[in-house]
């Protein structure tokens, strides 16, 4: 390069930081650069994939301060932030509705894999989502924690779809392989109506019960055999959710306290995630002062003998009303500089595998992470939109059922205003009601409202529906959640262990059992001097009842609302019982996190 | 003395003259500018897909302008092209070039006048895991008869003696709007009658290129090059045809090159239009690029390619397969 080419990439590089100054103060977030101040910029907002957030905002970062941002229609600002492949496909049919809870209009949208393009597509009529440029990628594999595997007769045997099913139809499970100590074979798979690995899992699911590995119809989902097989194979879940990271926090906080082998058997998560896990970083991203640990336990990465699916990670930009021409020129110029050499092996240093043949497959995609370089050996094809969107029907009549019992607050705090006509309890009832629609008939949901001096035999909760199929009882769970009205203190120790054994003591092992746990405060029974002991016996009691061979787990989902909630108490409630916290600390996100809790059944 | 000033006079004006001219000629030639500015295009530049990262680093390297777009749509721009004075300098694959020419004359539009100047070559190659090569090779020989290939297509491994773990043997092309994609579908045709003189309304050739179409439905479509994809995801495709080039210096080890006969090259040209210019360094640039990324010298001899009006046909036919 010639030294004027160098004053010349200088003169403009800082012209572009000048004139796009602001992402420097969110260099150290994570989660994205959605509250970074693109000045008078170009705004290119990017939804992503949740396990690929991290890299998405370095390289946004980077090319923010580049002078490839500089273009001829002004400066480039891109802003990713992490959306769940299912809920982004949703939303974009939608229209996406309500920015303000549901994330800005994205002009750039990357879901894991192309096949939700299609889904979107399918569902809107028409092509809002473009064919997109992969660019980078991941197959789909089964994580099994090193000894589980061995047990199958990896590394020299090949182990497939097939194998896991058998394991997780034998009654026997586990003891069927000289291993009663692990207990019955537990299935994590997530929702497939918002993960990628849920949606890959679920038609390998459904390719492996029609023995194809190509050619998928919606006959062949119709078939009773297929609906039989594929209804076993869901039998097996622990539980479902959005994201796999709940499934591989879960694991790591349970390797901690050497009851992994306990909480799941095997999960469906993409490759990168098994060499985050195994580096110490199950959920990809390291937070500020988070120091990697490698497990006690590693997983390892099982490529399925019948073929797996990969995500290929497309890079769309939208064809929608609210992106313009300058938009997507914009984002165009993101795309160029995602694909060079030296950002994709920024690629393959996130666990990824490049795009670019030009540069080669390496660490971390190793056999030192537990992964396989040269594999997979074969794919099944994606099926076609039309099979897509039957399949995520079908599952919705197939998968696991659940007992569910909601346990709502109606303390005062929750009479306090969230917005200019709304209490917190408002919306948090009107939320509780949509989520209601997301159960299928057959589905067991009950409530509880909770508060102090509440009268009857136990003043610190009532029993307002008790917990029946949704589809006799639904009406009055409606009736019930809307008639609530706020009252006294919050007796949240108390009611959570009540709560808890309640559904213990009904424990269905046929079904998912859970409580959803909605509070907006801190413990307060009126009687301060024991909450450290009720805290203490609390955490003991949900954690014995959810670990071991013979365990009957029951899962506290908690749900943090307001600014006020004890969302460090909410999060070793859910942890306890290998479950997950969500924080709704911003009131008018309720209904999304609702629906997040809901995807766990 | 006089004398010997005028002389000195005069060589004083010879040896100034003679910078000016060594500077504009010579230096400005090589890339520099007696300005320091950048080099510039008086037409638009528009460059295939199949060249997109070479035509990117040049663009970067001589800061110009350089627009990225699928062989076929150029060439349906400049069929329907009204001004000559319009046509883009454009960074093309022959015989596109030819094709332009073809459509013009049929639609009594006046040729657009142009030189071409041949940048690199590379043969098209059939790309596979070495294994799965040794398979091909026992089946249908080497060179590679294609309609060998094309009947094994969509059958399983096993039956050409690879292993029954491959399952069926996928082929794949890059897609048939790209230069290289053309080719790699016009290397299998001239492959199947063995020669550059095809019958595309032959009736067992059809049912045979149906029959391939359909197998390479199987695989998993790249969106570039079949060739890149391959490296990248093995998994997806079985035969990856496409350029030589595009097989990756450190891929060589676990994959093998096989050639059809006759073996048809992709010859890289640059197509300026009459009374345009290209700006300068633009073909050298380009030329190191493509070199360093693995793609020959020009080669003079003729390539046994199809016919212009031919490789319609192909791009018609296939289409409809597909």
């Amino acid at each position: 390069m010639t030294r004027r080419r160098w004053f010349t990439v200088a003169v403009v590089a800082s012209v572009a930081v000048t004139a796009c100054a602001g992402s420097d103060d969110d260099a150290d977030d994570p989660g994205g650069l959605t509250d970074a101040d693109p000045g008078d910029c170009i705004t290119v907002d990017m939804a992503v994939s949740s396990e690929k957030i991290a890299l998405l905002t370095e390289l946004a970062e980077e090319f923010n301060d580049s002078d490839e941002a500089e273009i001829e229609e002004g400066c480039v600002f891109v802003r990713p932030y992490s959306k769940a492949s299912g809920g982004a496909a949703q939303l974009i049919v939608d229209g996406w509705p309500n920015p303000e809870a549901n994330g800005t209009r994205p002009v750039i949208w990357s879901p894991a894999a192309s096949g939700w393009a299609g889904i979107v597509n399918e569902r809107a009529g028409t092509e809002l989502a473009p064919p997109g440029t992969p660019f980078m990628l991941t197959p789909l594999v089964i994580a099994l924690p090193q000894p589980m595997a061995e047990a199958l007769g990896w590394p020299d045997t090949p182990i497939g779809f097939a194998d896991i099913v058998e394991l997780a139809n034998d009654p026997e499970g586990w003891a069927s392989l000289g291993h009663p100590e692990w207990g019955p074979f537990r299935l994590g798979k997530t929702n497939p109506n918002y993960s990628t690995s849920g949606l890959n899992f679920t038609i390998a699911e459904y390719y492996a019960a029609t023995g194809k590995t190509r050619g998928l119809t919606t006959e062949d989902l119709n078939r009773p055999e297929v609906i039989e097989f594929a209804t076993n194979v869901e039998s097996a879940v622990v539980h479902y959710g959005d994201i796999t990271m709940t499934f591989l926090n879960n694991w790591f906080a349970t390797d901690v306290r050497g009851t992994s082998l306990t909480y799941a058997s095997a999960v469906a998560v993409e490759e990168k995630s098994v060499i985050d896990y195994n580096l110490g970083n199950p959920d990809g991203v390291l937070a500020a002062g988070e120091t990697p640990r490698e497990p006690r336990v590693p997983l390892v990465a099982i490529y399925p003998s019948e073929g797996t699916l990969f995500s290929d990670n497309p890079f769309i930009i939208l064809d929608t009303e609210w992106v313009t021409p300058e938009q997507k020129v914009a984002a165009a110029a993101f795309e160029e500089y995602v694909q060079r050499p030296e950002n994709q092996a920024k690629v393959l240093e996130f666990g990824f595998r490049p795009n670019n043949p030009n540069v080669p497959l390496a660490d971390p995609v190793s056999a030192a992470n537990g992964v396989d370089p040269n594999e997979p050996r074969a794919e099944l094809e994606v099926p076609s939109p039309e099979v897509l969107v039957r399949i995520l029907d079908a599952w919705a009549e197939q998968r696991k059922e659940a007992r569910v019992l909601l346990v709502l607050d109606i303390s005062g705090s929750m009479g306090e205003l969230a917005t200019d006509s709304d209490t917190k309890l408002d919306l948090a009832k009107e939320a509780a009601v949509s989520a209601l629609d997301q159960f299928k008939d057959a589905d067991e949901v009950g409530l509880w409202v909770f508060s102090t001096d509440l009268g009857g035999d136990d003043p610190n909760y009532r029993e307002a529906v008790p917990v029946a199929p949704i589809g006799e009882n639904g009406a009055d769970l409606e009736r019930e959640i809307l008639a609530q009205f706020p009252t006294n203190g919050t007796p949240l120790y108390d009611v959570t262990s009540k709560s808890y054994a309640a559904m213990l003591e009904t424990y269905d092992p046929e079904k998912i059992n859970a409580v959803v746990f909605l509070t907006d405060g801190v413990n307060d029974d009126g009687n301060l001097g024991d909450d450290d002991d009720q805290f203490d016996d609390l955490i003991a009691q949900l954690q014995s009842g959810s670990e071991g061979a013979s365990s009957r787990p029951v899962r506290v989902f908690t749900i943090s609302y307001g600014d006020g909630a004890d969302v460090v108490t909410l999060r070793a409630i859910a942890q306890a019982t290998s479950a997950a916290h969500y924080d709704a600390s911003n009131p008018a996100t309720i209904q999304q996190v609702f629906t997040a809790v809901i995807s766990n059944f | 003395m006089i004398l010997k000033r005028l002389g000195a006079l005069a060589l004083a004006v010879i040896l100034i003259g003679g910078a000016w001219i060594i500077r504009d000629r010579v230096i400005d030639d090589n890339g520099g500018s007696s300005d320091d500015d950048p080099p510039r295009a008086d037409r638009e530049i528009v460059c295939v897909s199949d060249l997109g990262e070479a035509c990117n680093a040049v663009a970067e390297a001589l800061e110009i302008e350089i627009e990225i777009e699928d062989a076929a749509t150029t060439l349906d721009a400049l069929a329907a092209l009204e001004d000559p004075s319009e046509a883009p300098i454009w960074i093309t694959i022959d015989p596109f070039p030819a094709m332009v020419d073809n459509l013009r004359e049929i639609g009594r539009l006046p040729a657009l006048a142009h030189t071409e100047t041949h940048v690199a070559s590379s043969p098209i190659a059939l790309v596979a895991l070495v294994d799965r090569a040794s398979a091909l090779t026992a089946a249908c020989g080497n060179p590679l008869n294609w309609q060998c290939v094309g009947d094994a297509a969509g059958s399983s491994w096993e039956e050409i003696g690879g292993d029954a773990s491959w399952r069926d043997v996928r082929p794949a092309f890059a897609p048939i709007d790209s230069a290289i994609g053309l080719l790699g579908v016009a290397d299998a045709v001239s492959g199947y009658f063995g020669s550059r003189q095809i019958t595309t309304n032959d009736l067992a050739f059809t049912r045979w290129a149906s029959d391939l179409a359909e197998a390479v439905l199987t695989s998993s479509r790249p969106t570039v090059s079949a060739i890149a994809t391959i490296q990248t995801r093995s998994s997806a495709l079985d035969i990856a045809v496409g350029a030589k080039a595009e097989l990756s210096a450190t891929a060589v080890d676990r994959f093998a090159l096989q050639y059809a006969d006759p073996m048809i090259r992709a010859d890289v040209v640059v197509v300026v239009p009459e009374g345009a210019s290209t700006p300068s360094g633009l073909t050298d640039e380009l030329a190191q690029f493509l070199e360093a990324r693995g793609w020959d010298s020009p080669v003079t001899e003729p390539n046994p390619l199809p016919q212009a009006s031919e490789m319609f046909a192909i791009r018609e036919a296939w289409k409809g397969f597909l």
